[in-house]
């Protein structure tokens, strides 16, 4: 393992990046715009559930970054499949990178990101209104398991998927999709029951179970343990989905 | 030390031996031995199809052969790929760089990757520059360089590492004559310098003009293999076409091999005028009939043609299935 060869194909990521930065943008500045529109349709359903005293923030603050950084595994695939496009995946192989050093380089600004995100996200939700009454280590506890679990989504997503079309639908269609269904668009409450029955299926689910039983329940960071265990258990699984199916001689069709 | 291209100098920083590949039912390779050694152009001719870019794919670590042994800088590179991916250096047939990255963009990253940096970095990627015309060419990005302009940037990240052994496959497809040039220069002074390359192609002038020790791949096999003036000095006969409007005459012309295909006649000799000579003399009102006569000279062309019995044709292969 060098980690200097992962550091170079970092720093090219983020050269790559620079060229267009939209998609960074986008997954810091839009949870914001979004928190900030519905941050009082979110505070008055939270009276009508009974809680008092709390800001529309508290929900929709960790709302919106979970729905948000969900859409990181496509960035993720983007980011490998754009090699193939560029006919620069079998030049990356054929160097003296190994596919560890690789996959880290390639994988870890993502989730840099995601730390960036969430860590702007919350900062900018304190000046509208959100308050942490519970543990934050316990926020961070599962904002930290939170990106894990987006991290090796990101790699499951390049092992199965084929084309640039799928990571696409999949990533953005697909994560506002569980964002809904884990109860990170509306909260769950005011859900139906078979969305009820569904939701621990996802990850937004937890990570909202968390975020709330620390933000608005001020639980202690005994709350933390059993979201980031199920966060962690579903990056464990995809990190088996990734091992299982990753090949790195396969050929994926960018959007050529 | 010096060395010529078709050098032998040294113990050989490649050497492949019984490597196969088939990809379904079709065989890419058959079984083929390949050397090369220090300072020596190692010519891959062949028509589309012949397995050029199976061999590079396997050498460079991408493809896992079916049978066979690739040593590089004599390690086994199947069993140890990484051990020797730092002395080769491969520029695919496939032109591939970062779009959006500039020349020198591109040049720094491969560079780092291949473990130089700093000082040695900027000079490195300095002389690479120089050598392939990039230099007025460095903060442009790749997206917005022509087709050649790509294929030098393609090229120099190839030899970003300085490679002991170079793998290029077509290198000069695409390329107009000054980048073609460029590159046939870059080859000669890398071989002259002590790089072992591996050089894909299947324009055939091009091997001739760098002196190449030429493995002629057809179907898979290695059909012959050899300097260029040797192989042509030993398989390389002209010959004659001569293409008739209808069936071809009926010509009796003893002790010159003739072989008739439809409306062609091919006139193999070491004689090119005395054939001529005869075959007019012998074709009475079928010469009316005549409507081309080519004339090919002793050449790698030839050599195919005595070797293969087809005429070398580079696009032979037109409904093959998957990536070249
Ligand atoms: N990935 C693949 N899947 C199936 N068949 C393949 C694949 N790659 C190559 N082949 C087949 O293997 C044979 C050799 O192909 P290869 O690309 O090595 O030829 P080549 O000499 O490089 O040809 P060209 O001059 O067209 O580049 C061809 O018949 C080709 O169709
Ligand atoms: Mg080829």
């Amino acid at each position: 393992m060098s980690v200097r060869r992962s550091v170079a194909i970092t720093r090219n990521e983020v050269r790559v990046l620079r060229r267009d930065p939209s998609p960074l943008i986008f997954v810091l500045a839009v949870p914001i715009l979004v928190t900030y529109i519905l941050r009082d349709g979110i505070g008055a359903i939270l009276q009508v559930q009974g809680y008092h005293g709390v800001s529309g923030a508290d929900f929709a603050v960790p709302a919106e970054a979970v729905t948000f950084i969900f859409f990181i595994p496509a960035f993720i695939g983007f980011s490998f499949f754009r090699e193939h496009g560029w006919a620069t995946w079998d030049r990356l192989r054929a160097s003296s990178a190994t596919s560890s050093e690789i996959l880290i380089g390639k994988v870890l600004p993502m989730c840099i990101l995601g730390v960036i995100q969430l860590g702007v996200v919350f900062l900018v939700g304190v000046g509208l209104g959100l308050h942490v009454r519970g543990s934050t280590v316990g926020v961070a506890l599962v904002a930290a398991s939170l990106v894990l679990c987006v991290g090796t989504l990101g790699l499951a997503t390049i092992a199965v998927f084929k084309t640039m079309g799928q990571v696409n639908a999949f990533g953005n269609v697909g994560s506002v999709a569980l964002a809904g269904l884990g109860g990170a668009l509306m909260p769950l409450a005011v859900l139906p029951g078979w969305v009820h029955r569904i939701a621990p299926a996802t990850p937004q689910y937890w990570a909202m179970r968390g975020f709330n039983s620390l933000i608005l329940d001020g639980d202690r960071l005994r709350a933390a343990l059993l979201p980031a265990g199920v966060l962690t258990a579903f990056a464990a699984g995809f990190t088996l989905i990734a091992l299982w199916r990753l090949r790195f001689s396969d050929t994926k069709r960018s959007w050529a | 030390m010096s060395f010529d291209h078709v050098g032998q100098a040294g113990e050989p920083i490649l050497a492949v031996s019984g490597l196969e590949k088939s990809y379904g039912d079709k065989i890419a390779l058959n079984g083929i031995d390949v050397e090369a050694r220090p300072g020596q152009v190692v010519a891959l001719l062949g028509p589309n199809g012949a397995g050029k870019t199976t061999f590079a794919s396997i050498v460079a670590g991408l493809v896992k052969p079916d049978a066979g042994t690739v040593l590089v800088g004599g390690v086994d590179a199947l069993r140890h790929p990484h051990s020797v991916r730092p002395l080769i250096g491969l520029a695919p047939q496939t032109t591939g760089v970062y779009e959006v990255l500039t020349v020198r963009e591109n040049l720094t990253f491969f560079g780092e990757l291949a473990g130089i940096r700093g000082a040695t970095l900027r000079q490195r990627i300095d002389d690479v520059s120089a050598s392939l015309l990039l230099e007025d060419l460095s903060s442009r990005p790749c997206q917005q360089l022509s087709g050649g302009e790509k294929r030098r940037v393609h090229m120099a990240v190839a030899l970003m590492g300085r490679p002991r052994l170079l793998l290029l496959d077509e290198p000069t497809v695409g390329a107009d004559i000054l980048t073609r040039t460029a590159l046939l220069e870059v080859v000669t002074q890398l071989a002259g310098e002590g790089t072992a390359v591996v050089y894909s192609t299947h324009y055939l002038p091009e091997i001739e003009s760098l002196n190449a020790f030429v493995v002629l791949l057809d179907h898979g096999n290695v059909i012959a293999q050899g300097p260029v003036q040797e192989l042509v000095a030993r398989h390389g006969l002209a010959a004659l076409e001569l293409r008739f409007d209808g069936p071809v005459p009926d010509l009796s012309l003893e002790g010159l091999s003739i072989t008739r295909q439809g409306e062609l006649i091919r006139i193999v000799t070491p004689d090119l005028a005395l054939a001529a000579a005869r075959v007019f003399e012998v074709l009475g009102g079928d010469a009316q009939r005549l409507r081309s006569l080519d004339v090919i000279h002793p050449s790698l062309e030839s050599v195919f043609l005595a070797l293969t019995g087809r005429r070398y044709d580079p696009d032979e292969e037109d409904q093959r299935v998957g990536p070249s």
